[in-house]
């Protein structure tokens, strides 16, 4: 048979030389192609940030905590041998959680609390393990003591994120991709955060609360992961290594 | 029909076939997550999650786009028709992986929650009306839709009872999952990645596609331009080029303007025209050839006699057939089609003809 009379015959289990010549090529070609596209897809992607979270580590705190303006936890010892990259942490539950409720009528209590450790770059929030354990009031509290620093009216550009999928229960966890995620986790109670700087090149997560404290979490949904603009009173709980706080008036959020 | 023909059933060249795939599959998705791992290291490491779904997807839209690629490509070089016989496969193994994709993603993104996460997914993001904002994630649920619609059909018993012309319209929903995955990428993904080598990549595999499909419709276009009625004859008869040029066992496509495409093939018997659109997924049958006396679908090789357009017991498909004469060692072609197996006799090309 010579190559113009080729003729290729599924169900036949012969594949004439020439069809089987150019289907190998092309096949080749196109698989290569795949792979080259794909990884160029994977290789140029944005770096997932530096969060960590090993979500098998728990860890035991001892410190004071607070339902207002977020659930937060001051942190004065760690029992065993871990180390907190922080003063202040947020506190949130598994899953698509908060943990305000678990902590609404402690304001200032001693308490000893378990968990593990989601740290993106020293800005530190603790996924409370399920149940009462998690936090329990503790004997003493080396530092009654609660500082807080009034930083002023600030203007702050970024992006309102769940600060438990940024920090590191995601990567990434934050942007278009991740915002039904986020929309998620702030309707299921974790405090919204503001990731972003100031005019004056202050840069961090932003805890947002209302102006008296309250939590906000409905009437920022609709901005999550957008790049925004807000101004409100920022103030640092915890002192240097603490955790920044920003009361807004969510109809004063802006888009850029 | 050849005594090795097995109808619908499995052989060795689907499971070669599958065999590439499955493996291509495999070998993408490792390398998609080890090289993730090595790229990205702590703490500035993805989740495997996130890699999951995202080697997952990857590995969908581009077996997509190989599976649109290779029927224009087929076109251009009739020599790949190997890699479009078994490419309902292709297709499936696209959806799986899309499902697969779309699985995980909504467990991470929408589960654990407080919502189910399937009300999550269409309720969490409802900003319809905003380009930046808009839930580029229903619009991926709809492709996926489409490609259940397609893979849940894909067996030739569908093909049979939705009946071929309904089961090709179904099957050519391809094009709007396509349109669909394209702006789910776009509406999705490149709106937060800002490399210009992920914008190229997208860029550059639409193009090819469009650029595919374009060089496979001039080249049938070609065929469809119509050919002329035949000179000095009375009635519709169109001619259909000399008798001594048309190849044994091969055939000529012609086209009435504006009518349907036929495939006149020459053969032992003469010269006969059948219609150029095969029952099982409407395959070119003038690009096949006559095979044990039968006009042999060059896709998945169905078979026709070409005398009455039946296909040989104990098959039951049946092609329009059309009435062929020759003048002055032109053949001529009657564009009316008679009803599907009508027998007509084949017109003889003279004696001392080239062959
Ligand atoms: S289209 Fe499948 S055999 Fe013709």
């Amino acid at each position: 048979m010579n190559a113009a009379d080729e003729f290729y015959i599924g169900w036949s289990g012969r594949t004439p030389a020439g069809y089987a010549r150019w289907s190998r090529l092309a096949a080749s070609v196109l698989i290569v192609s795949a792979l080259v596209g794909g990884l160029t897809l994977l290789g140029a992607q944005r770096d997932p940030g530096p969060g960590t979270w090993d979500p098998n580590a728990t860890v035991t705190l001892v410190g004071r905590v607070r339902a207002d303006p977020g659930p937060i936890l001051l942190i004065d010892a760690v029992e065993g041998d871990g180390r907190v990259p922080a003063r202040a942490a947020l506190l949130v539950s598994t899953g698509k959680f908060g943990a305000a409720g678990r902590v609404a009528n402690m304001t200032g209590d001693p308490v000893r609390v378990r968990g593990t450790l989601i740290n993106r770059g020293g800005f530190v929030v603790i996924e409370l393990v399920d149940g009462a354990e998690a936090v329990t009031a503790a004997s003493s509290a080396g530092n009654p003591e609660w500082p807080v620093e009034d930083l002023g009216i600030r203007t702050v550009r970024g992006e309102i994120v769940d600060p438990k999928c940024y920090s590191g229960a995601m990567k990434p966890g934050e942007g278009k991709v991740h915002r039904a995620c986020a929309v998620r986790c702030l309707s299921g109670g974790i405090t919204p955060v503001l990731v972003g700087r100031d005019e004056s090149g202050l840069v961090g997560g932003f805890v947002l609360a209302g102006p008296r404290g309250e939590a906000i979490n409905q009437r920022v949904l609709e901005f999550v992961a957008d790049p925004i603009v807000v101004a409100g009173r920022v103030e640092r709980h915890g002192g240097p290594d603490g955790v920044l706080v920003m009361r807004i008036d969510p109809a004063a959020i802006r888009r850029q | 029909m050849s005594a090795s023909y097995t109808g619908i059933g499995w052989n060795r060249q689907k499971r070669i076939y599958d065999a590439v795939m499955i493996a291509s599959i495999v070998i993408f998705l490792g390398a998609f997550y080890g090289l993730g791992r090595v790229l990205f290291r702590p703490p500035h490491d993805a989740t495997d999650e996130t890699l999951l779904i995202r080697g997952l997807g990857s590995c969908a839209i581009i077996m997509l786009h190989i599976v649109l690629w290779i029927g224009p490509l087929a076109r251009l070089q009739p020599r790949l028709a190997p890699l479009l016989y078994n490419r309902r496969h292709l297709g499936v193994g696209t959806f799986v992986l899309g499902l697969c994709h779309a699985a995980f993603a909504t467990v991470q993104f929408h589960g654990f929650g407080n919502v189910n996460p399937l009300v999550s997914l269409l309720t969490s993001n409802t900003q319809y009306g905003s380009l930046a904002r808009f839930p580029f994630e229903v619009l991926g649920l709809a492709a996926l839709l489409i490609l259940f619609l397609m893979a849940a059909t894909s067996h030739d018993f569908w093909n049979r009872n939705l009946t071929p012309r309904f089961w090709k319209s179904l099957h050519m929903c391809v094009y709007g999952a396509y349109a669909l995955l394209v702006a789910h990428v776009s509406l999705g993904t490149l709106q937060q990645e800002r490399s210009p080598l992920i914008l190229a990549t997208v860029g550059v595999s639409v193009a090819v596609t469009i650029g595919l499909h374009l060089a496979g419709a001039r080249r049938e276009a070609r065929t469809d331009r119509g050919s002329e009625p035949a000179a000095g004859d009375s009635g519709p008869w169109i001619d259909a080029g000399p008798a001594a040029d048309l190849p044994m066992d091969r055939a000529r496509i012609v086209c009435a303007r504006g009518g349907e495409r036929i495939a006149v093939f020459r053969h032992a018997g003469g010269v006969s025209a059948v219609s150029n659109v095969c029952r099982h997924q409407g395959g070119p049958l003038g690009e096949g050839k006559i095979v044990d006396g039968c006009v042999t679908c060059p896709w998945h090789g169905w078979q026709y006699r070409p005398g009455d357009g039946c296909s040989p017991p104990p098959f039951k498909e049946r092609v329009e057939t059309y009435r062929v004469r020759i003048v002055a060692g032109r053949v001529r072609v009657n564009p009316t089609a008679l009803a599907p197996g009508t027998p007509v006799e084949p017109a003889v090309i003279e004696e001392g003809a080239r062959v």
